[in-house]
């Protein structure tokens, strides 16, 4: 399949119409529903600069960012789990299943419990906690390769270890237990620019970085030998894969927390509308994520309106439902 | 919940502030009493409790300590010693409250004092505590709207009209924007409030509970938007807000609530100032 | 599987190792009911153990109450969820085939915790009552029951789920893992939305934890130690069998998906009542079996046994260490068996490969 021709120019900017549209249809939404419904009218004008008051506060200061947010946030989740998935060669790969998660839990809850630091650090201890928690379960798990099983487990033990260090840390705080909850559910809720100013230009980059390696990703799909016989040096491609797929879930938990099942089901949907070729899957999958995420935010915080639920419900149902469906379509 | 108390109670457990709270200002001090925030003891309650035993945690009291002071009665808070509720009713007749509203606090005055053989004194202190609120209501000016805010991440919770404070504020002639809780029954206490609602609803003052971390909502863009922010009438609250049923704490929450909601008209309380708010974005 | 390098395994050093462990059950079992905030002189564990002292009074009373009604029973769960979960281990990683199964992989703990979660936050405050007879009681009294029916729905939706590829290791596990990570989404969602008013309570169940368990709990998990025990000398012949593989298991006349069902049933069991008395208590399943294993070799009929006692004494340990922490607040048991559990873990995943 890495064979196949690339797509002529006017099938990619067909492609291209189709997610700008999308995505500026979404975005729209985004910022008109809320506790006040803003008229796409007034949006635009906002967005000119020509109409002040309570809907430009509220479209430029909360909903603007937190929508970017969002499609940076899913977009960022989707192509982690192309690039795990790719490099272990595991369909059930995903950044949730390897520690990032709760390592970055750890680091927040270390650094509210332990520091005087402000709330504002709690981003960089995620991040720090993040990438330490995947190079643990990844370092465990690899033996020359990964493996679908010993890593999933290796994840697991992970995630109960930091789970126990953060339970111990909090009982011996006393600190309010259902802030950790509430962060652990991960969302967007109160997220705005510092947030956006914090992962927006990394996170593009790294965006950028995955799309550049697609052709590499194609290759590391084609097994070992294969790709040895070809006079690439896998593992380095390997690692340099991973490492850019927990950058991209550890700048996710930093800003929104641990947000499961889109780096895991994103993928696989992509598959099923375009094919295994990572050329068209990556961008597929990046486009499919950040449309799954504003869906999300914008749920949950109208759902329920006043109140806002957290978005990880239904990140976890949705993905729980594809997870399954999954494991029954690959026949494992 | 019927209890049978022995005749003369002398030793006294109190699982949760707001029990310490009732038995100091009934006369018959703790024993033993749970943690206050980061303080082994409620010590804004002063020499009283400070020779009390600390039982730890009120969710997880120490039973072994609990067991060593040998309680006559356990008052307790209901929702977190629920669980584990035959290890009190083992050893000393317990007594669960649960305390959100005013009516709670009000019941849990009469009852504890009731079981101590001291129902005048408790009916003297919910007596006072109404009087005041009534008196300081027909006082208050009126016309302020304000809301009470909770938690260190980046979006705060807020209280319903059923919480205690809340209540007071409604009292003193103030508005709590958020309103009531829906459904009237259950313990629902508030919820997690957007900033888009609050920079809606825009109250002029703004209670904020203390947390161990600075809050982090103050970081968002809304933030300085908000009036409270930019009149400089956003307040850090004392703990005791937390759970104010004790006839000592809901004193010291209604007076410094009529103070900071009219400082023209009511000059600040006297009070611990270990538990005094302040102000946090001052001008 | 195959026997370690630095195996103990040989029948001279057998006597010797029993008497070892004789020894250090005993100490962790003094340790326990003597040491703590109030102390226990022996001489009271001695008489009251003989005699009634309801007699006594002063602080022998108190020294009394705390040992029966406190300790004893804290003991005695630890003992049998200890052995209860190291057993349920022992039989899961011969099942599925790789020494880090645990019974968290079957959503066992996942399950548990959703329904006790659930129980907590609409039965507190009186909200359900049961009224049996003209006695009312709430519904957290069947916390104990509700968290292990949790615990095995939760096993049986993985069972349900992989049944279809023949309930072949590789299938359960990932099957497992999906199902338990959906539920703690699932149960991490609800807290957030509706916990706020009972995270406290939430947390320390969900970190797995002995404290405040009354006699009420022995007496509920006693049946399933019980059912463990007996099934045992039933299991351990099939379970040797299934170690050898698939083909030589089926050649020898073993009923592989049969016994393999059968096995997966009784772990369920096992580790789902464990859970459902104290909450998840993590790597207890992990870590047991192959110490046991370095020690007797993979004989089920001994390693089986072995497992129980080891667990059951890891688990004692584990809580004498939690309740000694310095101040009033305790660790759960839970938090202490997984940072004692994960060095290990990474030992044998290394050495795995």
């Amino acid at each position: 399949m890495a064979s196949e021709q690339a797509a002529p120019w006017f099938r990619w900017g067909g492609w291209g119409l189709v997610a700008l549209s999308g995505s500026l249809v979404l975005i729209l939404m985004s910022l008109s529903l809320g506790v006040v419904p803003v008229a796409a009218s007034a949006i635009i004008e906002v967005l000119l600069g020509e109409q002040g008051g309570l809907a430009k506060v509220l479209v430029w200061e909360l909903r603007l960012p937190r929508t970017l947010l969002g499609l940076l946030v899913g977009a960022n989740l989707a192509v982690a789990g192309v690039l795990m998935q790719a490099v272990t060669r595991n369909p059930l790969a995903s950044p949730s299943l390897t520690g990032v998660m709760a390592g970055g839990a750890l680091g927040v809850v270390l650094v509210m419990s332990y520091s005087s630091w402000p709330a504002t650090a709690s981003p960089y201890a995620a991040l720090v906690g993040g990438v330490l928690g995947a190079a643990a379960s990844i370092g465990l798990a690899w033996n020359g390769r990964l493996a679908p099983v010993r890593l999933a487990l290796a994840g697991v033990a992970v995630t109960a270890l930091c789970s126990a260090v953060v339970t111990a840390v909090l009982l011996n705080v006393g600190s309010s237990a259902d802030e950790l909850f509430f962060w652990m559910a991960g969302g967007l809720l109160g997220r705005s620019w510092p947030q956006l100013e914090l992962i927006g230009a990394t996170s593009l980059a790294g965006l950028l970085l995955a799309l550049v390696f697609r052709r590499q990703l194609n290759l590391l799909a084609l097994g070992d030998e294969v790709v040895r016989s070809l006079g690439i040096r896998v593992w380095r491609w390997r690692l340099g894969l991973a490492v850019l797929a927990v950058f991209l879930t550890a700048q996710v938990v930093a800003v929104a927390g641990p947000i499961g099942f889109v780096g895991l089901v994103i993928p696989h949907l992509a598959r099923v509308l375009v094919g295994d070729d990572q050329r068209r899957l990556l961008p597929v999958a990046t486009c499919l994520g950040a449309w799954l995420m504003v869906v999300a935010d914008v749920t949950a915080r109208t759902l329920v309106a006043p109140a806002e639920l957290p978005v990880g419900l239904f990140t976890a149902t949705l993905g729980g439902a594809g997870f399954i469906a999954l494991i029954y379509r690959q026949r494992l | 919940m019927w209890v049978t108390v022995p005749q003369n109670v002398e030793r006294v457990a109190a699982i949760s502030t707001f029990a310490a709270d009732i038995l100091v200002a009934l006369g018959v001090p703790p024993v033993a009493a749970s943690t206050f925030a980061d303080q082994p003891l409620p010590l804004y309650l002063g020499d009283r409790v400070s020779g009390a035993t600390s039982l730890g945690p009120r969710a997880k009291t120490n039973l072994e300590l609990l067991t060593a002071v040998q309680p006559d009665l356990i008052v307790a808070i209901r929702r977190y010693t629920e669980p584990y509720e035959r290890q009190y009713e083992r050893l000393a007749p317990y007594l669960a409250f649960n305390v959100i509203s005013y009516r709670d606090s009000l019941r849990a005055v009469r009852q504890v004092s009731r079981a101590l053989g001291l129902e005048q004194e408790g009916e003297r202190l919910n007596r006072e505590f109404v009087a005041e609120v009534e008196r300081l209501g027909q006082a208050a000016p009126g016309g302020v709207r304000a809301a009470l805010l909770v938690s260190s991440s980046e979006t705060p919770f807020a209280y319903y009209d059923n919480f205690l404070p809340a209540y007071l504020l409604n009292r003193l002639n103030g508005v709590n924007v958020v309103g009531s809780a829906p459904r009237e029954a259950g313990q629902s206490l508030g919820y997690r409030i957007s900033l888009e609602e609050l920079l809606v609803l825009d109250p002029d003052v703004l209670f904020v509970f203390p947390s161990i971390q600075q809050q982090a909502y103050r970081n968002n863009p809304i933030w300085p938007y908000l009036k409270a922010v930019r009149t400089g009438r956003v307040y850090e609250v004392g703990q005791h807000w937390k759970e104010g049923a004790g006839p000592i704490a809901r004193r010291y929450i209604l007076k410094e609530m009529a103070h900071l909601l009219y400082p023209e008209t009511f000059p600040a309380p006297a009070m611990p100032e270990l538990i005094r708010s302040h102000s946090l974005e001052t001008l | 599987m195959s026997s370690p390098g630095w195996s103990l395994q040989s029948s001279r050093y057998r006597p010797m190792m029993a008497l070892g462990l004789m020894l250090l059950a005993m100490a962790a079992i003094l340790i326990n009911l003597l040491a703590g905030p109030v102390s226990i002189p022996f001489a009271v564990l001695w008489q009251s153990l003989w005699s009634s002292v309801n007699a006594a009074a002063g602080p022998d009373a108190v020294a009394a109450e705390v040992l029966w009604q406190l300790r004893m029973p804290r003991l005695l769960l630890g003992l049998l969820v200890g052995g209860q979960l190291a057993m349920a281990g022992a039989i899961l990683q011969v099942v599925l085939r790789n020494p880090l199964a645990d019974s968290h992989i079957l959503g066992i703990s996942g399950g548990a915790s959703l329904l006790a979660v659930l129980l907590f936050l609409f039965a507190t405050d009186g909200v359900l009552t049961l009224a049996v007879w003209d006695w009312q009681v709430s519904v957290l009294y069947m916390m104990p029951w509700a968290a292990t029916a949790g615990g095995l729905l939760a096993a049986g939706l993985v069972f349900r789920l992989s049944a279809a590829g023949g309930l072949t290791p590789m299938r359960l596990v990932l099957c497992g893992i999906a199902v338990a990570s959906v539920l703690n989404a699932l149960v991490g969602g609800i807290l957030a939305g509706w916990g706020h008013a009972n995270a406290e309570t939430v947390l320390a169940w969900l970190a797995g934890t002995l404290y405040g368990r009354d006699w009420l709990y022995v007496w509920a998990l006693l049946p399933w130690s019980v059912l463990g025990l007996l099934l045992l000398p039933v299991m351990a012949k099939p379970l040797n069998l299934l170690q050898l593989g698939e083909e030589s298991a089926s050649s020898l006349g073993l009923s592989v998906t049969r016994w393999r069902g059968l096995s997966l049933v009784v772990a369920s069991l096992l580790a789902a009542s464990a859970v459902g008395m104290v909450g998840p208590v993590g790597f207890v399943g992990l870590l047991v079996p192959p110490i046991a294993q370095a020690l007797v070799g993979s004989d089920m009929r001994r390693q089986l046994p072995l497992s129980g006692v080891l667990g059951a004494l890891l688990v004692v340990a584990a809580d004498g260490v939690g309740r000694s922490m310095p101040g009033v607040n305790e660790l759960p048991v839970g938090v202490v068996t997984s940072l004692v559990g994960v060095p290990f873990f990474i030992y044998v995943l290394r050495r795995q490969s």
